[in-house]
C-alpha cells in the first residue's frame, strides 16, 4: 500500500499558530532543521494527535494544553480551535484527516472533534464511514506507529538487557507472527475444550443407555403388574358384587325363611284352630244329626208326649229342680199347695221323689220328653254356633289356603340354606381382605410407575440430550481432528513466519547495517538468531568472533537500530508508509554521520522520509547540497514563543 | 233304658263287618261319630228314612243296652214311636223292648250300607254327609223362623 503525506496543517497547536506545510511529490526526503526546543518534536506529535488523539513524544515539561501560552493569554484567540490536517493519498485516494479541539477551562468541556474527508469528483466529501479509524488504521496503525514515529536518540537504548525479548514481540507484532501465535493460542483454547468435552460426552452416553434399558424393563414389569392386579382387583370387585348380592338375596331368602316359619306356626295354629273348629263343628253335627234327620219324628213324638200330659198319662215328675224350688220358696214360707215349708218337708218329699222315680212306669217318657224338648231347643240354638263354627271353618281354611301358599311361594324363593350363607360371609371377608391388599399393592403399582416414569424421562431427556451429545461428541471429535489439523498447519506457518521473518530480518539488518556502518573487514555476518538476539560476527585474526552488542559504540548501536527499524517496517507490510525520525543522528560520530547522510536517501527507498535534525552544520551542508532530493525545512521560534517554519530553498 | 228284652243292641255280622266297623275305622276322621253305636243308629236313622228292614242272619253285638246315653236312648225311643205312631212300643216291658231293638236292628242292618256309602263313597260333586246334616239344620231354622 503505496502511503504519502501531501499536506500538512497545523492551527493553533502548541508553538504554531498556523503552519501549512506542501510536500513534494517528486521527493522522499523531508528535512526540518532547527535548534532545540523550537518545535521539531512537535511536528511528529501534531501528526501523531490528528491522527491517534494523543502526543507520544510529549515532552514532560510541556503543557497539558494544546492551545500555547501566548495563544490562551490573547483573549481574542483564547478559544480558539487548534486543527491539525494531514492530506494523505494511500494507493492514489486522496484523504483528509481533520482533528480539531476548542479547549476550555475544563477539559471534560473540551470539544474535541475527528472527521475523515474523501476526495471525489473534485470536491472532498465527509466519509460515510461510521468510524473514521478505519481509515487511520489503513494510514498506519497505533499499534504499529512506533517503528515509524520515533526519536533517534533513543535506538541506541534498543539493546539494553533483554532486548531480544522486544524484539522478537516487536517481529512479531509487524510480522504478524503475533497474530498467528494468538490464532494458534485460540486455537489451542478451542482444542482444549472440544477435548474437555469429548473426554465429558464419553461415559456419559454408555451409562444413560444402560440406564435407560434397565429403567423401560423396570417400567414394563410395573406396569404389566399393574394390569394383572387391575385385573384381580376387578374380578374380586365383582366377585364380592356377585356374593353380596347373593348374600343380599340369601339375607332376603333367610327372612323369607323367618317369615316361612312365622307362617308356618301361624298356619299350625290356623289349622289348630280349625281342626277345633272341625271338631267341635263335626262333634256338633254329629250330635244332632240324627235328631236333624229325625226332627219331624221327634216333633210328632214330642206332641204325643204332650197329649199323653195333657191326658194325664204322663206324670210330672218330681225333679231335683222342683225340691230346689221348693227350698228356694222355703225362705217365702209357704209351698204352692199352701202347706208351710220346713226341714222335714223337704225331707219328706225327698224321700217321696225316690220313690216316684223308681216306681213310675212311663218315667222315661218325662225324661224323654224333657230330652226332647232340650234337643229341639238345642237343634235351634245350635244353628248359630254351627253357622258360626262353619264361618270360623271357612275362614280358618282359607286363612289356611293363604297361609299354605304364602309358605309354598316362601319355600320356592328359598335356594340355598343357611351353611352357604355362612361360607359366603367368610368368602366375601376373605375377598374383602384380598382387595385391600390388591388395592394396596397396586397404589404401590402406581407409585412404582410413576417414579419409573419420572426417572425414565429424565433418561430419555438425558438420551435425548445423549443423542445429542453422540451427535456432539461426533461433531466435537471432528472438531478436534479438524483444529489439530489446522494447529499442525498454523504451526507449521508460524515455524516457516518466524523462520522467515528472522531471515528477513537477519537480511535487512544485515543489509542495512552494512550500508549504513559496516566495516565489511571487521564485521562478517549479523543476524538475528532462535532467541531473537542480534549475532555480530567478526573476523579477527582470522577467527570469527561473536560482537557482543554492548561492547558496539553508541553510534553503531543508532546504525544497528535504524537498521532495525528499517526491517520491521519491511516486515509490517507497511513499508511504504511515511517515516519519522526526530533526531537521527544525534550523538553518532562524524564517519557513522557521514555513511548516514550519504546513505540517507536509499536508506528508506519508496517511502517519504521525515526527518527532524538539530542543528548542525555538517547536516545543514549536507541539506543544502541535496535540495534537488531533500525537501527542506527551518523552525524559527519568535519571541512571542511561537515557531515559524519556511521552506529551505 | 227302662226297655229291656235284650242285653245288647245287635246287628248282622257282615253289616257289621263290611260296614259299620269300615265306618268306625275312620270314624275319628269323620269326626261325626263318636263311637260304633252313633254309627250303628244313624244307620238305623238312614235305615227308617229309606223304610228298608233287613233281618240279620248272624247277630253280633254293637254295645250293651244299658250303657246308652239319653241322646242315643231317644232316638230309639223316636224311631220306636215313629215305626208304630204311638208310645206302645216303648213300654218298659220286655216284649215291647225286644220288637223295639228287633226294628232297630233291622233298620241299622238296611241303614249301613246307605250310610257307608254317604259317607265313604262321596263324589265330589255330591254334598257330604256334613253338609247335608248342615242343610237340614239350616232347613229347620228357616221353619222355626217363620
Amino acid at each position: 500500500m503505496k502511503t504519502r503525506i501531501k499536506r500538512l496543517e497545523i492551527k493553533n497547536y502548541r508553538q504554531y499558530e498556523h503552519l501549512e506545510l506542501n510536500f513534494d511529490d517528486d521527493k522522499n526526503l523531508y528535512a526540518f532543521m532547527a535548534r532545540n526546543h523550537v518545535g521539531k518534536t512537535n511536528i511528529i506529535n501534531a501528526i501523531s494527535w490528528c491522527l491517534y488523539g494523543d502526543e507520544p513524544f510529549k515532552d514532560k515539561n510541556e503543557n497539558d494544553k494544546l492551545l500555547s501560552a501566548h495563544l490562551a493569554n490573547n483573549r481574542d484567540t483564547k478559544y480558539s480551535k487548534i486543527k491539525v490536517t494531514i492530506e494523505a493519498e494511500i494507493d492514489d485516494h486522496r484523504i483528509l484527516y481533520k482533528r480539531s479541539l476548542i479547549e476550555t477551562d475544563d477539559a471534560n468541556l473540551d470539544q474535541n472533534k475527528f472527521e475523515v474527508f474523501l476526495f471525489d469528483n473534485g470536491d472532498w466529501k465527509e466519509s460515510e464511514e461510521p468510524n473514521p479509524n478505519y481509515f487511520v488504521e489503513k494510514f498506519l496503525p497505533k499499534s504499529l506507529r512506533y517503528f515509524f514515529m520515533f526519536p533517534g536518540e533513543d535506538l541506541k537504548n534498543l539493546f539494553t538487557d533483554g532486548y531480544e525479548i522486544n524484539l522478537k514481540k516487536n517481529v512479531h507484532i509487524v510480522s504478524n507472527v503475533t497474530l498467528i501465535e494468538e490464532t494458534i493460542k485460540h486455537l489451542d483454547q478451542i482444542l482444549t475444550e472440544t477435548e474437555k468435552e469429548e473426554t465429558r460426552l464419553h461415559p456419559e452416553l454408555g451409562d444413560v443407555v444402560g440406564q435407560l434399558t434397565s429403567i423401560k424393563t423396570q417400567l414394563k414389569q410395573d406396569n404389566d403388574s399393574l394390569i394383572k392386579n387391575k385385573e384381580v382387583l376387578i374380578e374380586r370387585e365383582s366377585k364380592i358384587k356377585e356374593m353380596r348380592s347373593q348374600q343380599d338375596a340369601i339375607n332376603i331368602h333367610k327372612e323369607l325363611i323367618s317369615r316361612m316359619r312365622e307362617t308356618e306356626a301361624r298356619l299350625i295354629s290356623e289349622e289348630d284352630h280349625l281342626r277345633i273348629y272341625e271338631i267341635n263343628y263335626k262333634s256338633l253335627l254329629g250330635k244332632l244329626a240324627p235328631f236333624v234327620f229325625l226332627y219331624k219324628e221327634l216333633g210328632d213324638f214330642s206332641m204325643n208326649l204332650y197329649s199323653l200330659e195333657d191326658t194325664g198319662d204322663l206324670p210330672p215328675k218330681v225333679t231335683s229342680e222342683f225340691i230346689e224350688d221348693l227350698i228356694v220358696k222355703k225362705n217365702k214360707g209357704k209351698c204352692i199347695c199352701g202347706n208351710i215349708i220346713n226341714e222335714a218337708s223337704v225331707k219328706s218329699l225327698e224321700l217321696l221323689l225316690k220313690d216316684i222315680n223308681s216306681s213310675a212306669e212311663n218315667m222315661y217318657l218325662y225324661d224323654s220328653n224333657i230330652h226332647l224338648a232340650r234337643i229341639s231347643r238345642e237343634i235351634i240354638s245350635s244353628y248359630g254356633l254351627i253357622k258360626e263354627l262353619k264361618t270360623h271353618i271357612i275362614d280358618t281354611k282359607a286363612k289356611i289356603d293363604n297361609q299354605s301358599k304364602l309358605k309354598k311361594e316362601l319355600s320356592m324363593k328359598i335356594s340355598h340354606e343357611g351353611e352357604v350363607v355362612g361360607t359366603l360371609e367368610d368368602t366375601i371377608r376373605r375377598y374383602d381382605e384380598e382387595v385391600d391388599k390388591i388395592k394396596k399393592t397396586i397404589w404401590q403399582n402406581e407409585q412404582d410407575i410413576l417414579s419409573a416414569t419420572s426417572i425414565k424421562k429424565e433418561l430419555e431427556d438425558k438420551l435425548k440430550e445423549s443423542e445429542m451429545s453422540k451427535k456432539l461428541l461426533v461433531f466435537h471429535s471432528t472438531k478436534r481432528e479438524l483444529l489439530e489439523e489446522i494447529i499442525k498447519k498454523y504451526q507449521e506457518l508460524l515455524g516457516e513466519s518466524v523462520k522467515k521473518t528472522r531471515s528477513i530480518m537477519s537480511n535487512t539488518i544485515r543489509v542495512y547495517f552494512k550500508e549504513l556502518f559496516w566495516d565489511t573487514v571487521e564485521f562478517t555476518n549479523i543476524f538475528l538468531n532462535e532467541n531473537y538476539e542480534i549475532i555480530l560476527e567478526k573476523n579477527i585474526g582470522g577467527n570469527i568472533v561473536v560482537q557482543p552488542l554492548t561492547q558496539l559504540s553508541g553510534g553503531e548501536k543508532i546504525c544497528l537500530g535504524y537498521s532495525l527499524m528499517k526491517g520491521l517496517a519491511e516486515l509490517s507490510g507497511f513499508s511504504e508508509v511515511p517515516v519519522f525520525i526526530d533526531g537521527p543522528i544525534s550523538d553518532i560520530d562524524e564517519g557513522v554521520k557521514e555513511t548516514f547522510l550519504e546513505k540517507l536517501p536509499t536508506f528508506m527507498m519508496k517511502k517519504q522520509l521525515f526527518i527532524f535534525f538539530k542543528a548542525d552544520t555538517s547536516i545543514e551542508r549536507y541539506i543544502s547540497s541535496n535540495l534537488n532530493i531533500i525537501q527542506a525545512f527551518r523552525l524559527e521560534k519568535r519571541e512571542n514563543g511561537l515557531t515559524t517554519v519556511r521552506e529551505w530553498n | 233304658m227302662k226297655t229291656s228284652g235284650q242285653r245288647d243292641l245287635l246287628i248282622d255280622q257282615n253289616i257289621r263287618d263290611a260296614f259299620i266297623d269300615e265306618i268306625d275305622k275312620i270314624k275319628d276322621e269323620l269326626g261325626i261319630f263318636s263311637e260304633k253305636t252313633d254309627i250303628y243308629l244313624m244307620s238305623a236313622i238312614f235305615g227308617f228314612i229309606n223304610k228298608v228292614h233287613s233281618a240279620s242272619k248272624k247277630k253280633v253285638s254293637i254295645r250293651q243296652i244299658h250303657e246308652l246315653n239319653e241322646d242315643q236312648e231317644l232316638i230309639i225311643y223316636t224311631l220306636g214311636y215313629a215305626e208304630k205312631k204311638s208310645v206302645d212300643l216303648l213300654k218298659p216291658d220286655p216284649e215291647s223292648g225286644k220288637e223295639l231293638f228287633k226294628l232297630i236292628e233291622e233298620y241299622a242292618n238296611s241303614g249301613a250300607p246307605l250310610l257307608h256309602e254317604m259317607v265313604m263313597h262321596r263324589s265330589d260333586n255330591s254334598k257330604n254327609f256334613e253338609e247335608i246334616v248342615w242343610d237340614k239344620i239350616k232347613e229347620i231354622h228357616e221353619i222355626k223362623k217363620t
